[in-house]
């Protein structure tokens, strides 16, 4: 590593070391789970910040919110934010999938687009409508192409949505393989590695054929479609088996206790591939291991927020907890 | 005067090339540790702008090298008389041992003061996260000074001892 590039992130990593003091610890998200309901959950959140001036900002609004400071801290941080391309990919096919419908439906579909794409779903849409899909960067006109024709020709929606998912999972994995970054290089394939065993036991479940397996997985370092595919043409057991011999051995026992438990499971395995960032301090690592850390706070909010707004118990609530990273 | 009487007093300028290694050298590692030290402080500070004075105090310790070698400057300066306006005459192997008294700051000095800078970065995401740790935070980057004294007292004794 070069003498410029050690040190070049100081700044950076002590501004983040500081903001890391503000991310809600679990002791914090138990007295939220405790708290009575949600109007005294947004309470404790403004208190800690949240919201910033704008204290009156229902939860979603809220979460936006944070979710767009966090964003304006990153670009703030960093002069080139290229690194953080893997963490713009699922927006980025989130508003090529709604534009592809949006162009097919002519207006009948309310599309919800996610804001800070480049280029935004609105002119994704007006491309696919020109059919001018080289005017899209990388693969996403090759995506939008065959998603757009098969929406087109069979109607079925699903297969438009496992088309456009298989695409982000393959540009999540790719930009991680080619990251020089440790963090992001951990934090995508095991993003990629949990996407490919939640859908093999969503397949496996629902008895779909070895051509969903190869048409929605993405195979990596760890998990072969085909092999997915081969031991769950046996059954749930078999795909269970297969699991174990993997390095993701654990998924197995969480999948045995719930599906809540195995979907807690998924994102602490995330947490626990950026936890290495606490102890950098000259990397881009501890910036970018931050912004995944508050996507999933953020995420932690939201569940217990609408756990409370559905009247769930605490218990309940307290079971899709995850990690923090803090 | 003669080629012969200038290779007679060309310890002299061997001697200020040793003040000058171990100024120019130790206050470069100072000011690169001290810069390293100053953006992990600047970092800090931008968020919690009450954390200052610790922060500070980090940002410092690097800066100690520098002095270290401005002292072993003044030093030699001292001994071969370009304080008082008196230069000595010096043979080439009394400047040549001066010379190499100077070398242990210089290089310790430069190599220490850039890594204690790395050090108190660290230690200022201590102070970040826990301002309460402030005297542990401290330890790591000072025992990087324990080498930068060292080398010090080898070149204030060398200096100081070498006859002319």
């Amino acid at each position: 590593m070069s003498d410029e590039r050690e040190t070049s992130y100081a700044f950076a990593v002590a501004r983040i070391r500081a903001l890391e003091g503000n991310l809600l610890d679990r002791d914090f998200l138990e007295q939220m789970i405790a708290a009575k309901d949600v109007s005294d959950c947004m309470q404790m959140l403004a208190d800690r910040g949240w919201g910033g001036r704008e204290r009156e900002l229902p939860p979603e609004e809220l979460l936006s919110f944070e979710a767009e400071r966090t964003k304006e801290e990153l670009e703030g941080l960093l002069d080139d934010t290229s690194a953080l391309e893997i963490i713009k990919v699922p927006d980025l096919y989130h508003n090529l999938k709604a534009a592809v419908k949006d162009s097919l439906t002519q207006g009948s579909f309310e599309p919800a687009y996610l804001p800070g794409t480049e280029p935004s779903g609105q002119k994704m849409r007006e491309i696919i409508l020109s059919q001018d899909y080289q005017a899209l960067p990388g693969e996403l006109g090759a995506v939008a192409k065959e998603a757009y024709e098969t929406l087109l020709h069979t109607r079925d929606g699903q297969l438009c949505d496992i088309l456009v998912d298989r695409a982000a999972l393959q540009a999540m994995y790719d930009a991680a393989m080619s990251s020089d970054e440790p963090v992001i290089r951990d934090y995508g394939r095991t993003l990629v590695d949990v996407a490919d065993i939640r859908i093999a036991v969503r397949a496996c479940r629902t008895g779909k054929n070895a051509d969903f397996f190869r048409q929605a997985m993405v195979r990596t370092e760890s998990i072969d479609p085909e092999e997915a595919a081969k031991a769950s043409a046996s059954g749930e057991e078999a795909l269970f088996d297969y699991l174990r011999r993997t390095r993701f051995s654990e998924a197995v026992d969480a999948l045995e206790i719930s599906q809540s438990a195995f979907e807690c499971w998924c994102d602490d395995r995330v947490i626990e591939s950026i936890r290495p960032q606490l102890y950098q301090s000259f990397t881009m690592g501890p910036v970018i291991a931050w912004s995944i850390a508050r996507e999933m706070e953020i995420k932690t909010v939201r569940i217990i927020l609408t756990g409370k707004a559905n009247g769930l118990t605490d218990e309940a609530i307290r079971e899709r907890m995850r990690e923090t990273y803090v | 005067m003669y080629f012969g009487d200038f290779l007679n007093n060309i310890g002299v300028a061997y001697a200020l090339l040793g003040a000058a290694l171990a100024a120019g050298f130790a206050g470069a590692g100072s000011a690169l540790g001290v810069g390293i030290a100053g953006q992990a402080a600047a970092g800090v500070v931008s968020q919690d702008p009450s954390k200052f004075a610790r922060v500070l105090v980090l940002q410092l310790l690097p800066g100690t090298q520098g002095i270290y070698g401005l002292l072993v400057a003044f030093i030699t300066l001292a001994k071969i008389g370009v304080l008082s306006g008196n230069i000595m005459e010096m043979d080439s192997r009394a400047g040549l041992m001066i010379l190499a008294a100077c070398l242990p700051i210089a290089i310790a000095g430069f190599f220490s003061g850039k890594s204690q800078g790395q050090a108190s970065a660290a230690s200022i995401g201590i102070i970040a996260k826990r301002p309460e740790e402030f005297a542990k935070s401290m330890i790591f980057p000072a025992m990087v000074e324990t080498y930068a004294i060292l080398a010090l007292l080898v070149s204030i004794l060398g200096v100081s001892l070498i006859p002319v």
